[in-house]
This record gives C-alpha cells, structure tokens and sequence, in this order.
C-alpha cells in the first residue's frame, strides 16, 4: 500500500513539473515573442516541443502491454526521444531477447523517413503486386489499419518479420525475432491497441 | 654527343622514368581522394533534394514555403499558350495565435494538438527569420541580379528539413547561389563534411583549401565545370553556403562572399 501511495505520489509531482514547465516555456515564447525577441521564442518553443513529444512518448508506453507473446517488457530499456530536429518523437519498446532466442522491438517514428516507402507501397496495388511477387513482402491488415509485412529467414533458420503500419504521420513498426508463425506475429501486433495509440498522436 | 652529355642525359632520363610511377601513383591517389570529397558533397546535396521532395511529392508549392515563392515564370497550358502565372501567397503561422492554441489545447490534456500548434508557431518564427535573413541578401552581385521569385525560406517547424534560406542570382555565363542552412541535418551535412576536411583531410591540393573567414573555418573548392564553392559552418548548428560559377578567380569568389554578413545571420538565427 505505501509504494503504490509513494508511486502515486512521485508520479503526481513529476507530471506537475513537467506541466509546468511546457507551460512555463510557453509563457516564455510569448513574452520574448512580443518583445521582439524571435530567437528567445524559438529555443523555447523547441523547448515546449520536447517536452510534449516525451510526455507523449511516455503516454504511448503506458498503452503497450506488460507482456506480450511470452515475453516480459523491458521497461528498463524503455525510450522516448523527443527531439525538433532529425527524428521528432521517436518511441521504442523491446520484449523479451537476452537468454531468450525470441525477441520483439517496438518502434514508433513521427516524421520517419521511411514514411514514403510504406505508404507507396500500401497505396499502390501494382507495385503491392510487383513486391509481393519478388521478395516475401505482403500487405496485412492490423486492427483496421493496413500495413506491409515482410518475413527475412537467416541462415541458421531464424525466422524474423517485421511490420510497418503508417498511423497518420507516425510509422509504427514491429520487429518480431524468432517466431515462425505469421498468424502469431499479426495477432501479437493486434494487442497493441494501435487505435488508442493513433488517437494519443494524432 | 659528346660522352659527359651523354651521361648526364641517360641519368635525367634514367631518373625521370624511375620517378614516373611513383609520379603517377601520387596523382591517382591525390584524383581518387578528390573524386572521394566530390562524391560525399553531392551525396548530401541528392539526399537533401530527394528529402525535399518526398516531403513535397506532388511539387506543389508546401505551406512551409515562403509566401513571396511564386511559380517559375511561364505556365503552359494545352493549347500550347504561355501565360505568367497568377501570383499565389500563403500566409505564414500566426505566432501569437498558435502559442495560444497550443496553451489551451495544453490544458485540456489534448497533446497531439498542442504538439501540432507549438510547430505551426515554431515554423511562424522561423519564416520571419528567413525573411530577415533574405532582406539582407545583396540583390545584385557581379551585374547580376537575385531572381526573387526562386527565393527560398524553407521550415517544417521540426523534422528533417529544419530551416533553409536560399537566394539565386542567375546570369547568362554562369550563376551565383547563396544559402544558409540551420539545424538541418542534411544541409549542415555539407557544412560538417568542410568542417572534417578543414581538420582531418585537408592536404593542401589544388583545388580545395581551408581558409578563416570573418572568425570562421571556410572551406573552398573549384572545379572546371561548376565553379569555385564556399562553405562556412558556423555557431553551433548553421552553415552558409555559395556557389559561384560566374567567379573567375578566388579573389572574386571573396569579394562575393564578402557581401553576405554572415555575423547578421548568426545573432538572426540566435547562434553564438
């Protein structure tokens, strides 16, 4: 009972620092903004951009199951960048690896460079119809959303797939080392509740 | 001949044919390492076009843009007639409007939208800061004159653009190209890769060198076919950049780059 009060409580403090400082920085955009100040407003709307984007990211985790195929989160290795420049929000959640020969990565990539691939992939039958004919590349569909699937087997029979949904302007990927089965790997994704994910970032 | 000019002949020759490969040699590899240098430059040039594009991959013109970008002169239409086209602007981001919009957004919970309007107003500021950066471009250079309407201010708020100001000056000989790039991470690419050679590969050929610049490390470079080239990477995250194929010597390259304040550009962008 106590940890969970004490959890609670550092959690209540940390979200109010946190609250306050997007505020804060806003605040300070505006100032410097009327004062005449633009390079004071950007570095602290870039600041308030950083911000938002871990909350976020953190948000995005906390949807993510404990578990997930047999396998635990390893929530120590939990990451969230929230930059302005390269990447913009960028989440990631491993399960499972180590010992274990089965492993899943999560990743979740705003503004991902890989974007216009999926998406041209997706939205293209043709060249859906050219890939899927020429390499192990299909299109599935994941909690109603479409997605490219594509399953690459190493030379001493590890199998692994990997999924590739675009969520508006977040691509949504997950890597999934060591299961053999494709129907596992698509069920394993459907847990994810992407739609609360796509709600929380759209 | 006589016997001592003889000897003396066969020696030269003797010597200069033993030189020879080792002649050859150092200037296959002095080629290859400017081939190399050439390579990685245009590298990052084609990488940040084909972002450039895949970001705009219809070519229309992307809110982002500047307002005072109009289309290239000359339309054409079906029956083949010509006509100038019709000068379209969007408005910039509204700064004040969009740091309200996010605050509220913000205090109903609501992220996703707070996230969207600090980038609108991200992308506001930084437009005004292009503008001021193109207001003080020359806008004639050599007896050539800037053609305004290819004038870029580039800014996606966030991601992988970051912020671009470009300005041409296009001549019947050649022409002159000026941009500065800031925490953009492919423009700066270029900016990084003079920086490198300026510390680490720099070995005095003939056609590149190092150079400091107003305070900065300058890197320059000539090449028969598009002119002489100067990068300044300054602050922490900028880079200016020109291109002059209408310079004939470096003296006229400096004279050029002597008209762009690249000090005004630092305290406009907030750079140390």
């Amino acid at each position: 009972m106590k940890t969970i009060v004490s959890t609670l409580l550092v959690w209540g403090i940390l979200t109010a620092v946190q609250a306050q400082d997007i505020t804060a920085s806003l605040n300070t955009a505006q100032t410097a903004y009327d004062a005449n100040n633009p390079q004071k407003a950007r570095q602290s709307l870039q600041q308030a951009l950083i911000d938002l984007n871990v909350l976020m990211g953190n948000k995005v985790l906390a949807l993510m199951p404990p578990t997930l195929g047999g396998l635990d989160a390893n929530k120590n290795d939990d990451t969230v960048v929230g930059g302005t420049g390269f990447a913009g929000l960028m989440v990631e959640r491993t399960y499972g690896g180590g010992d274990n020969n089965k492993k899943i990565e999560i990743t979740l990539a705003n503004d991902s460079p890989l974007m216009g691939m999926v998406s041209s992939f997706l939205s293209n039958d043709i060249l859906t119809g050219i890939m899927a004919s020429q390499t192990d590349q299909k299109r599935v569909m994941v909690s109603g959303y479409k997605g490219m699937l594509e399953k690459s087997e190493w030379d001493d029979g590890t199998v692994a797939y990997t999924l590739n949904v675009p969520l508006d302007d977040t691509l949504f990927t997950f890597e999934a080392n060591g299961f053999s089965s494709e129907s596992e790997v698509l069920a394993m994704a459907q847990q994810l509740n992407l739609n609360k994910i796509v709600a929380l970032l759209k | 001949m006589k016997k001592p000019y003889r000897i003396v002949s066969i020696v030269l020759l003797g010597s200069l044919l033993c030189l020879q490969p080792a002649m050859a040699q150092k200037d296959k590899e002095k080629e290859k390492e400017k081939n190399e240098r050439r390579e990685v430059v245009q590298k990052g040039k084609a990488l940040f076009n084909k972002i450039k594009s895949l970001r705009n991959p219809l070519g229309s013109p992307s809110t982002s843009q500047s307002p005072s970008t109009s289309p290239a002169a000359g339309e054409t239409y079906d029956e083949g007639e010509t006509r100038e086209p019709k000068k379209r602007k969007l408005t910039p981001p509204d700064v004040r409007l969009q740091i309200n919009n996010a605050r509220q957004a913000y205090a109903g919970d609501d992220y996703a939208e707070a996230r969207f309007y600090v980038q609108q107003a991200i992308m506001g500021i930084e437009l005004e800061i292009g503008y001021q950066i193109l207001e003080s471009m020359p806008e004639m250079i050599m007896g050539t004159e800037a053609d305004k309407s290819q004038d870029e201010v580039y800014s996606t708020g966030a991601g992988f653009a970051g912020m671009i100001v470009g300005r041409e000056y296009p001549g019947n000989d050649g022409n002159i190209k000026a941009g500065v790039g800031n925490n953009s991470a492919l423009y700066t690419y270029a900016g990084l890769q003079a920086s490198y050679d300026a510390r680490v590969m720099y070995s005095g050929d003939d056609d590149s060198k190092v150079i400091r610049y107003k305070g900065n490390k300058a890197y320059i470079k000539v090449d028969d076919y598009d002119g002489y080239e100067m990068m300044v990477p300054f602050g922490q995250s900028s880079v200016f950049v020109l291109e002059c194929s209408l310079c004939e010597t470096e003296e006229e390259l400096m004279e050029v780059a002597g008209l762009f304040d690249i000090e005004k550009y630092k305290t406009l962008l907030g750079e140390q």
